[in-house]
């Protein structure tokens, strides 16, 4: 998909997406991703979950300084919607078969776990950001990054 | 801190009557602010601005820029949106907001839209420099901002008559309440809904929106002001005076109950954390019941809200809604005294 040149409209992903139930969730964490978080190269994907459901899925690289520049990907939801292991599990299960940079937590105990941040909206446009790893992950040491 | 005091002064977007001095019969004198102000005070000034119902975003969003100053002056009503959009566009925004605070008019470099200023689009000598500070090639500070207002504090504006609601096409017959209710009833399974803006179902005593209603306008009557509290887990934050002041003194958990069973159930150690939290942040934590109606009563007071005028029937719907507060706090024998 092309980057979009002007970081003062939305990607056209979400225009596309007007009629989709998540349509709400799409612009809100799409706004605070790009301008909030200045973050550039950001594209929509659509994956399915256990149920069947499509679902969607931010990918992008951050702007400012605390995360590394490499794609990160980004799991919109709702505060009131129920997460569970099996939803998480199949969410991982299908960035796996998608065609980008997979970010991989260096900290995973096998070195390949994947990772994402759970960007949950809040109704008065908080986003707030919590990061899932797929497996275990070592504690942090006092002196890494 | 002055200038806090002179900008925040208003606790609510209404107009509210100045108190006058004790008023003692035996004693002319004291009767004399009384006629003065039933003589020659004038009705002040009521404003009602727009708000358009976002149903996707479970808000409402004011784009009116009097508005916008207005409502959080007068009471922190709502969640600034605004983006740090490059540092050219920060900086201008902070100088204009520093402006509005001061209540000075605002050059015209500063206001919207303007041209940015002619040092950083004409090409120089130093052109690194130049592309530091402007680094997108603007011509012009794009205006992005919008207010966007949870749906208690919309229902709560609408009620005081300060903000008028414009509800989706498809809905524009319901009630403000009614609407919210039926909002919140659908978010709550977003993927099984398969048109975006059909709202129906039926609506339970124990809805999400009518009990953070209930609990929104019993805090805001006391005098607290009510934000939403996710960053720290709970439903509301309640501040003495206002974000802009101090901290939030208290965090407030809603519990639904119907008749004696509740909606809501914490487990030992989910309470426990949620403890630990909110004292590792210095707030109280506050457990804050809502007894909500019976089915059958409440089933009764919903059926009339065609019949009655608006905010009548909303007012039956909430009195039969009624709050009970507990604060919590851990109690350790070797330490604790009291």
């Amino acid at each position: 998909m092309a980057t979009n040149t002007s970081p003062f409209q939305p990607i056209e992903a979400v225009k596309a997406n007007k009629h989709s139930s998540f349509y709400g969730l799409i612009k809100a964490v799409e706004l605070d991703l790009r301008l909030g978080h200045q973050w550039t190269e950001l594209n929509l994907h659509m994956i399915d979950n256990s149920k069947g459901h499509a679902r969607p899925l931010f990918s992008g690289i951050p702007g400012t300084k605390l995360l590394k520049k490499r794609t990160n990907l980004v799991l919109p939801l709702y505060l009131h919607e129920t997460v569970s292991v099996e939803f998480l599990a199949s969410v991982f299960d299908s960035i796996k078969e998608l065609k980008i940079n997979k970010p991989i937590d260096e900290r995973g105990l096998e070195k390949t776990e994947l990772y994402l941040y759970l960007g949950i909206m809040c109704e008065d446009s908080t986003i707030i950001y919590y990061k899932v790893t797929d497996g275990l992950v070592k504690p942090r040491q006092n002196d890494e990054e | 801190m002055q200038r806090n005091n002179e900008i925040y002064k208003r606790p609510l977007p209404v107009p509210l009557a100045q108190p006058l001095p004790p008023f003692l019969p035996s004693n002319p004198l004291t009767w004399v602010p009384y006629v003065y102000s039933w003589l020659f005070t004038k009705a002040a000034k009521r404003s009602t601005w727009k708000a358009v119902l976002n149903a996707d975003g479970l808000c409402s969003i004011v784009k009116d820029e009097d508005a916008i100053r207005n409502l959080w002056c007068n009471g922190f009503l709502e969640k600034e949106i605004c983006p740090e959009a490059n540092q050219l566009g920060r900086s201008v925004q902070k100088e204009r907001s520093l402006l509005i605070e001061k209540g000075e008019p605002i050059p015209p470099e500063l206001q919207e839209d303007a041209p940015m200023p002619p040092e950083l689009t004409v090409e120089d000598g130093d052109a690194e420099e130049e592309v530091e500070k402007n680094p997108l090639g603007l011509k012009e500070v794009p205006k992005i901002e919008h207010l966007q207002l949870t749906l208690p504090e919309t229902c709560f504006l609408a009620s005081l008559g300060v903000l008028k609601v414009v509800l989706p096409q498809t809905q524009t017959k319901k009630n403000l309440v009614q609407v919210c209710a039926l909002i919140s009833l659908k978010a709550s399974n977003p993927v099984l809904s398969h048109d975006r803006l059909d709202f129906e179902g039926i609506v339970e005593p124990d809805n999400q929106f009518l009990v953070e209603f209930a609990a929104y306008q019993y805090f805001r009557q006391l005098g607290w002001v009510v934000k939403m509290g996710t960053k720290f887990t709970v439903d509301f934050l309640l501040y003495r005076r206002g974000p802009v002041f101090t901290h939030a003194e208290l965090a407030v958990v809603l519990v639904p109950c119907i008749g004696d069973k509740q909606t809501r159930n914490f487990e030992w150690h989910e309470l426990h954390c949620l403890n630990r939290v909110i004292s590792q942040v210095r707030k109280t934590l506050l457990v804050c019941y809502v007894q909500c109606p019976e089915q059958a009563a409440f089933e009764k007071v919903w059926a009339k809200r065609n019949s009655m005028p608006q905010w009548e029937w909303t007012k039956a719907i909430l009195q039969s809604y009624s709050v009970r507060c507990v604060s919590l706090r851990r109690w350790v024998p070797q330490r604790n005294r009291d």
